[in-house]
């Protein structure tokens, strides 16, 4: 199906009755139509039909009606919980993002510069997160913010860039190179109680620059259950420029991935993050005016596991250091609504962690976060964030897990906001931590190997 | 660009915005395209949308509008499935999304106030910990706010046992056509007055804005079960459904649905419906434990009696939730046959529920259309669910027809028009064929009373073409003296009692001619308890027109719990002739047995039962009038459900006679229960005897002072009304009071003593009750209000 198929058989579809309003995050923040899908389908639909029209004056980017209708289009958190209270379940987070492929002067130019010059080469990507580390902690970046308010929240909300990226630190979690130029393997562990499935690792960039300690314990873990865990170089997934409305620049990034990861002879393709992991999943529909590639991408979706998917069904021993003090779980929209990946995480809490779960209201309510909306719209994604907070304050726990980094990012953001004494985990943190194996995190000042294995 | 050429060109608009800032007052394309529509078919551009966050931002915004002539259009959720939301041209959108407070529950009191952005199962939520529930349940109410089930007297799968939203709305503060704030109504279950607000209630925002809401809150039911029942036969299925009615058994939930429609849900959610069966049944009671087991073993003897293929029960939540998959995937699964569907929303009386499925079914075929039936079994209340592909306009044409069609086979075999989606925009055409011009042009008459200007969200309700002033009926030739001993007796107290409805016409027509004034009575026995005369002693300077030779019962619906009576039917003997069909009226006046219905209902007083069986208001389902003028109208039906135009029949209970003579009245019967018991208890800590017995999960059906005692009613099936009699003798030995079996009759010195208690209408409104009286009565004939 063409994106312009798509778009005239979704909008159609829709019969206006609102139940989208029950569950749009935006919506129920701003209370006009123009934040819920029903809305964005209604302006997507009057574009179409010309009863709203892009005159030669107001066609410009920099036009009010330009402007207003991307405030529509963009205000879209792509958190899919209108398409679950659809009766027709229309899929209005991919019709906003060909929405955002279509707004007059197209997605951001800067999104299709960064594929080109820094996604689709991932050293030169780690080359300038390493300097940006530096900036940071020099106090270099703290001289610029005053310039830009953006950055300022987004020094804020993105934690201090960890001085090891998580492909620094493979020799020292146990991954040896092995034959294949850039390739790692991490071994079973010797006291798995079966042996498990080969598994290529997938490194979302938020876990590799931002937050390799999910993904340290998510391959120990997938290591002590059994699994051989290979890590082998890949480019971004591709989520972040089809966000944008990038679609060119998606695709490429989905193309290159296929050529790295296709034939790597493993069981399954596996991330903890969530986004990441639901996009690998989605390359087919991504891919689909490419007949061939699209019948590899859905090879390689097949493989496609959540951590948490794959390790439930795998025999851990039992907790030997369960977590102080009750746990509660986000559900990452991209994971729950996305994957359909919900009963999982809890149940490794519960039983492989041996955690104290409370169930958290709304849990699958979108934080907020949504990869970088909470720098392009930081007033509506703050509001939606004190939502999740007032519901996870009302559960008492000490403990929030959930399962993707970008929400790890928004929930401590409003937890530090709110002044809550909550950590927010990650669900393979706590479920390592609980399994006795040893944190991956380098002493804060110690220098670990050397064994960046980017392409 | 356009947005800022409008703010220029319309003064208000730059007010406005002043007034609410750019962020909350949206103009532009953008704009308009955003508030265009609502759930319904009909779309059209609105000038500017408001997004006001309080009441007095309301007042202020409305102000402005009126001032300066801009129509307002009042906007929930926009899920209105009659156009109810839709602007009408050149009009500013007053959106209350915003205003979406639960400003207090008051457990104690069994009141919530709201405002009216205030989400439907939003105020549920918040109810369930607290062991309460506000009734009406529409199926939208996930999203649909409470001041939109307000204006459209939203109903629900439970409106059979709890009621419609107008059963339920105590009090609201409402922004009027001119900007001020007044209230109606109050938080108790009844206030004097005229009934503005059961006019307010179901007028589709044409008479006023509600900012703030009272509703009525009832203890969750301690017990649910549920029933699904498949069968081969429609009508097996119906008959099925009136037998568990003349069971005394009155279901929280009653829903059909059709062999079309079961298809659709089969092929979407596998509920394990049968494919070729012809109808499916899904029963749910609830109340007592003690009450459920009797009520779902009589269900599945009725079933068995009927021939049900397939009959299966669940208690459990999960369970439950089991067997009401398929009727909650319904929507879902007719949204999956084609891209486009249209709920269509008609009522008629239960016994002809095969009838009139039939009927959709021969439209269907005849339109070429797939049309499955969802029905509200229980009150006659059926959605054809006609689905269609949007952009095919030939056969968007056909959908028209055969909604327009159902609409009139309706109508035909005795229904109404809209049941609970509202006329809206899109039935107003409709109106024409339920009302005649004088019907119309009273209504219209209201909307003025209202809204002198019309600018309170024009194009709804009421259809374009509304006769400013019906034709008024001949008055009869000759002077009162002669002609009225020949159309009525003059008995010996010298009242006039009249042979027969055009009697009653053209009595009331010589007097207004005359000036004559005239005071309507029946027994004489429930006006005068509330009026500073002795009972029966008539003005001397008026006619006294009495009602009682006016005494028959006209129609005993029992399977559609409906009876309509002439007005001065005395109660005593309707019910009498109720219970014979094992059947009553649950009201108990301050007239008692010798009051007439005319009587009850012009008095207004519902009687301690009322908390449990409903208000007066909420007992009446139609009524027919001679106005001063001796025109003779008739507003509503022998239906539980009927949301078409305003509900003039809830004006006028309690309107004491002052707007006209009441002459006809169709009544909400309810079955006898098994068993009624009436304790009077004496000594000991009563208030702490009352306070708990109400707190019990298992209520009686009334409490109330009596004496030195109190008086408590305990009804229902024989199980639940022994656990009653249980409770009331543990509470009464934990608190030192004496239990003693009394007389039923007492319950009418009770009645009589509640007089004092009714709260007084809220001031304010004063000027609306004027103009109704002068709409009426221009001559002012009758008493005053």
């Amino acid at each position: 199906m063409t994106d312009d198929e798509l778009m005239e058989q979704e909008l159609v579809r829709c019969n206006k009755c609102g139940y989208c309003l029950s569950t749009c995050p935006t919506y129920n923040v701003e209370f006009s139509e123009g934040q819920a899908a029903r809305g964005r389908l209604v302006l997507l639909q009057a574009l179409r039909d010309g009863e709203l029209a892009l005159s030669q004056e107001n066609q410009r980017p920099d036009s009010g009606l330009v402007q207003e209708l991307g405030e529509a289009v963009s205000g879209c958190l792509l958190c899919g919980a209108c398409t679950e209270a659809c009766f027709s379940a229309i899929h209005t987070d991919e019709l906003m993002v060909r929405a955002r492929a279509g707004m007059p002067g197209g997605p951001p130019k800067g999104v299709r510069l960064l594929t080109r010059h820094f996604l689709l080469r991932p050293e030169r990507l780690t080359a300038i997160m390493r300097l940006a580390g530096v900036g940071r902690r020099t106090g270099m970046v703290r001289l610029l913010r005053r310039l830009s308010p953006t950055l300022e929240l987004a020094e804020e909300l993105v934690e201090p860039a960890p001085r090891e990226f998580l492909r620094d630190r493979l020799r020292e979690i146990g991954f040896h190179p092995e034959g294949r130029s850039g390739t790692w393997v991490l071994p079973r562990d010797p006291r798995a109680l079966t042996v498990g499935p080969r598994v290529v690792y997938f490194i979302g960039c938020g876990t590799n620059y931002q937050l390799p300690e999910p993904g340290a314990a998510a391959m120990r873990l997938l290591a002590r259950a059994g699994c051989e865990v290979v890590v082998c170089p890949h480019v971004c997934c591709g989520l972040p420029p089809y966000s944008y409305g990038d679609l060119v620049s998606a695709r490429e990034l989905a193309r290159r991935n296929l050529e790295l990861l296709g034939g790597l002879g493993a069981d399954f393709l596996v991330t903890e993050c969530g986004s990441c992991g639901r996009f690998l999943k989605r390359y087919p529909e991504l891919l689909a005016e490419e007949p061939d590639l699209a019948r590899q991408a859905e090879a390689l979706g097949e493989q496609v596991r959540d951590f948490t998917e794959l390790l439930a069904t795998l025999p851990l021993p039992e907790p030997v250091n369960p977590p102080a003090g009750v746990v509660t779980y986000h559900d990452p929209c991209h994971l729950g609504r996305g994957q359909g990946v919900t009963e999982e995480p809890r149940r490794l809490l519960r039983e492989a962690a041996g955690a104290k779960l409370v169930e958290l209201p709304e849990a699958n309510w979108c934080c907020g976060g949504a990869g970088t909306y909470n720098l392009a719209h930081p007033q509506r994604s703050e509001a939606i964030l004190q939502r999740k907070v007032a519901n996870i304050e009302s559960t008492g726990a000490e403990i929030v897990a959930t399962a993707c980094p970008a929400c790890l990012l928004q929930l401590r953001h409003g937890l530090r906001m709110s002044g809550s004494g909550a950590v927010v985990k990650h669900v393979a943190e706590i479920v390592a931590e609980a399994q006795g194996l040893r944190s991956a995190r380098v002493e804060e000042g110690v220098r670990g190997g050397t064994t960046n294995c980017e392409t | 660009m356009k947005a800022q050429r409008e703010i220029i060109q319309f003064p208000a608009l730059r007010e406005l915005r002043e007034l609410l800032g750019p962020r909350r007052l949206l103009t532009g394309p953008l704009a308009e395209q955003l508030y265009k529509y609502d759930a319904a078919f009909e779309m059209e551009l609105p000038l500017a949308v408001a997004l006001p966050e309080n009441a007095e931002e309301v007042a202020r915004v409305v102000g402005v509008c009126a001032r300066e002539g801009v129509p307002l259009v009042p906007r929930g959720a926009g899920t209105s499935l009659s156009g109810g939301a839709i602007p009408s041209p050149g009009s500013v959108v007053l959106s209350l999304a915003r205003m979406n407070r639960i400003l207090e529950i008051d457990p104690g009191a069994q009141v919530a106030v709201v405002q009216p952005g205030v989400v439907n199962l939003n105020l549920q939520n918040a109810l369930e910990p607290q062991g309460y529930f506000y009734a009406p349940d529409p199926a939208s109410q996930l999203v649909s706010t409470l001041g939109g089930n307000l204006g459209h007297n939203a109903g629900g799968p439970h409106c059979l046992k709890y009621g419609v939203t107008s059963h339920h709305i105590l009090g609201v503060e409402m922004v009027t056509a001119t900007g001020e704030r007044v209230r109606l109504g109050s938080r108790a279950l009844e206030t004097g007055g005229y009934n503005l607000l059961g006019l307010v209630v179901g007028g589709e925002g044409t008479l006023g804005i509600a900012t703030e809401i009272a509703c009525r809150l009832l203890p969750l039911p301690e017990a649910l079960g549920t029933a699904l029942a498949v069968f081969d036969s429609l009508e097996e299925a119906s008959e099925t459904v009136s037998g568990i009615i003349a069971a005394g058994i009155v279901p929280a939930a009653l829903e059909m649905l059709d062999q079309p429609l079961m298809a659709a849900v089969e092929q979407h959610v596998q509920a394990g419906y049968p494919l070729d069966a012809a109808a499916v049944l899904l029963v749910e009671v609830d109340g007592p434990p003690a009450a459920i087991t009797p009520q779902m073993a009589a269900i599945e003897g009725l079933c068995n009696e009927h021939h049900a293929r397939d009959f299966r029960s669940a208690y459990s939540r999960e369970e439950r939730a089991v067997l009401w998959r398929g009727r909650k995937g319904a929507a879902a699964a007719v949204a999956n046959l084609a891209p486009g569907k249209l709920s269509t929303d008609v009522v008629v009386p239960r016994e002809v529920l095969p009838e009139m499925v039939r009927q959709v079914t021969e439209i269907g075929r005849r339109q070429e259309l797939i049309i499955g039936v969802l029905l509200h079994a229980g009150d006659g209340n059926l959605h054809p669910q006609i689905v269609f592909n949007p952009r095919d306009t030939e056969q968007l044409a056909r959908v028209r027809r055969a909604q327009e069609e159902i609409v009139r086979a309706a109508l035909s075999l005795g229904g109404a028009m809209t049941g609970e989606h509202g006329v809206g925009s899109e039935k107003r055409h409709f109106m024409n064929l339920v009302f005649g011009p004088g019907e119309l042009a009273l209504m219209a008459g209201i909307k003025r009373a209202f809204d002198p200007r019309g600018l309170m969200n024009p194009g709804k309700l009421l259809p374009d073409e509304t006769p400013e002033e019906a034709e008024r009926p001949a008055v009869p030739e000759g002077t009162f003296e002669q002609v009225a001993p020949e159309i009525t007796v003059r008995d010996e107290q010298g009242r006039w009692r009249p042979r027969d409805y055009e009697a009653v016409s053209k009595f009331l027509a010589l007097a207004n001619r005359d000036g004559r004034p005239v005071r309507i009575m029946g027994a004489g026995i429930g006006l005068d308890l509330r009026s500073p005369l002795p009972t029966g002693q008539a003005e001397p300077e008026r006619e006294v027109l009495c009602t009682l030779s006016l005494g028959r019962l006209l129609h005993l619906e029992a399977a559609n719990l409906t009876v309509t009576v002439q007005a001065g039917m005395r109660l005593g003997e309707l019910q009498q002739a109720l219970a014979e069909a094992g059947q009553w009226w649950p009201v108990i006046p301050p007239g008692g047995a010798e009051a007439t219905i005319g009587g009850i209902l012009a008095g207004g007083m519902s009687g301690p039962l009322a908390a449990r069986y409903g208000r007066l208001q909420d007992l009446v389902t139609g009524v027919k009038f001679a106005l001063p003028s001796g025109e003779v109208l008739r507003f509503g039906l022998p239906c539980v459900k009927n949301v078409a135009g305003y509900a003039v029949e809830r004006l006028m209970v309690g309107s004491r006679g002052t707007l006209g003579a009441l002459l006809e009245l169709t009544l909400r019967t309810l079955p006898l229960p098994e068993r009624r018991q009436t304790v009077r208890v004496t000594g000991g800590d009563l208030e702490t005897f009352r306070v708990r017995l109400q707190a019990n999960g298992t209520r009686p059906a009334a409490v109330e002072p009596q004496g030195e005692g109190l008086l408590v009613a305990l009804q229902g099936m024989e199980s639940e009304v022994e656990a009653l009699e249980e409770t009331v003798a543990a509470l009464a030995s934990e608190t030192g009071a004496e239990p003693q079996p009394a007389e039923e009759e007492l319950w009418t010195l009770v009645a009589a003593g509640r007089r004092e208690r009714l709260a007084p209408p809220p001031p304010g409104a004063e000027e609306f009750s004027r103009r109704l009286k002068e709409l009426f009565d221009p001559r002012g004939i009758l008493p005053g209000p």
